[in-house]
């Protein structure tokens, strides 16, 4: 009988615990892993990534003649830097940040991107950061274009953006480019990439 | 005597009251920042969009929201558009007594058809007003607007792009002509309404 408490299947009762533990913890790891991957719809405006890099309210101002601008906000738990910008909607996307002196606007380029600093938003909006789009061409009909922000240390992360058509929706308008209220886009998913990158996760913005 | 005393203790209150009733009047409060003293808003003459002569002076008794830029700015310029659109809608019946003008400062570029590509997309009522070089030299200097062209990417007079640096104030003017107000170019319709609300009851 002591023999039987003390060994299970040859390995003693420490080496058991032990293996026990180790499953345990696989096993939460695992799972932990799979919740991120399958991130409730509350927070579908989100891409993120384990190293809880965040980017947030994704949006494509489109303007007639094919320009347009990105804006979103990107949150960090860990410094980062984001190089560059890429969508298969336009020919060229560039960073720029739009300042003011004296009334004065002036638009600056920053072809080496921007820092990430932890806890703080790095934040695209009008008249400040922006993503100059040149050779915007979109399907007719579609509500978001992919975007890729690519970042020094988590490497790529893919984002929609919503289309927003700022000529062409107002009352009154008689602009053909005019697209039908969206009525909530598609949630994609990727799988996760090889270690050493961030996950991939392709999220819908919000306004 | 009594006759002149008597007109004159009624006369007297008469006159203090009015100037009293004047002078403690609450003045308007502006959320732009007020012209002083009040200038006549000087000329723009160009052409508009759809082909038509542009007077500035001639708008017909409108309100005037005024602001300079050019179709190639993918941020400031339509963002502002897009702002006037939204003060339009908020305005209402109201609108009809105000007149947008965007006026480009890229002539280069911005021919007719692109202007008439560009502005009547966001609103047709909108003005979107092209400048021949010398009618906009003259705006730059009566409006001391500033507009300063970039070197275009692909070297010296290639047509590749280029930015503008420009005036983003949107200047307003009342009914009579008058510049009275300025707001700075990240000014939102909410922080231009009640203004304009209160030029067009003025």
């Amino acid at each position: 009988m002591e023999k039987m408490m003390t060994t299970f299947l040859g390995f003693s009762r420490v080496e058991v615990k032990k293996a026990l533990q180790g499953c345990v913890l696989v096993l939460v790891l695992l799972l932990s892993a799979a919740c991120e991957s399958k991130a409730p719809s509350g927070t579908d405006a989100e891409a993120s990534n384990p190293s809880g890099l965040i980017v947030q309210q994704a949006r494509a101002h489109l303007l007639p003649g094919g320009q347009g601008a990105l804006y979103f906000t990107v949150e960090s738990g860990v410094a980062d830097h984001l190089l560059r910008v890429e969508t298969a909607a336009a020919t060229a996307a560039e960073m720029h940040e739009t300042v003011s002196e004296n009334g004065v606007m002036r638009m600056v380029a920053h072809p080496d991107g921007f820092e990430v600093s932890t806890g703080e938003e790095l934040v695209f909006e009008p008249g400040g950061k922006h993503v100059m789009l040149l050779g915007f061409e979109v399907v007719e009909g579609a509500e978001s274009i992919a975007l890729t922000l690519h970042f020094e240390n988590i490497g790529a992360v893919e984002v929609d953006a919503e289309l927003i058509f700022l000529a062409g929706s107002a009352p009154g308008s008689t602009s053909p480019s005019s697209v039908p209220p969206s009525t909530g886009g598609e949630h994609h998913h990727h799988g996760a990439p090889e270690s050493g990158e961030g996950q991939v996760v392709e999220e819908e913005a919000a306004t | 005597m009594k006759s002149v005393c008597r007109a004159f203790s009624v006369a007297l209150p008469v006159v203090l009251a009015s100037f009293l009733s004047l002078a403690c009047q609450p003045d308007q409060h502006w959320n732009g920042t007020v012209v002083e003293p009040v200038v006549s808003a000087s000329e723009i003459a160009g052409t508009n969009w759809d082909g038509t002569p542009f007077r500035l002076s001639e708008l017909g008794g409108k309100v005037v929201v005024l602001s300079f830029g050019y179709t190639f700015c993918p941020d400031v310029c339509p963002f502002t558009l897009f702002k006037m659109k939204q003060l339009l809608a908020a305005l209402g019946d109201r609108a009809e007594d105000v007149a947008i003008v965007f006026v480009s400062v890229d002539p280069h570029r911005d021919t007719l058809e692109k202007m008439a590509a560009y502005v009547p997309g966001f609103d047709p009522r909108f003005f979107g007003v092209r400048l021949e070089h010398h009618e906009l030299d003259l705006v730059k200097e009566d409006w001391e607007i500033i507009a300063q062209y970039g070197q275009p990417r692909d070297g010296p007079g290639s047509d590749s792009y280029y930015y503008v640096d420009h005036t983003g104030t949107y200047f307003v003017i009342d009914r009579e002509g008058q510049l009275r107000l300025e707001f700075p170019p990240n000014a939102k319709a909410e922080d231009l309404e009640p203004d304009i609300l209160a030029l067009l009851a003025q």
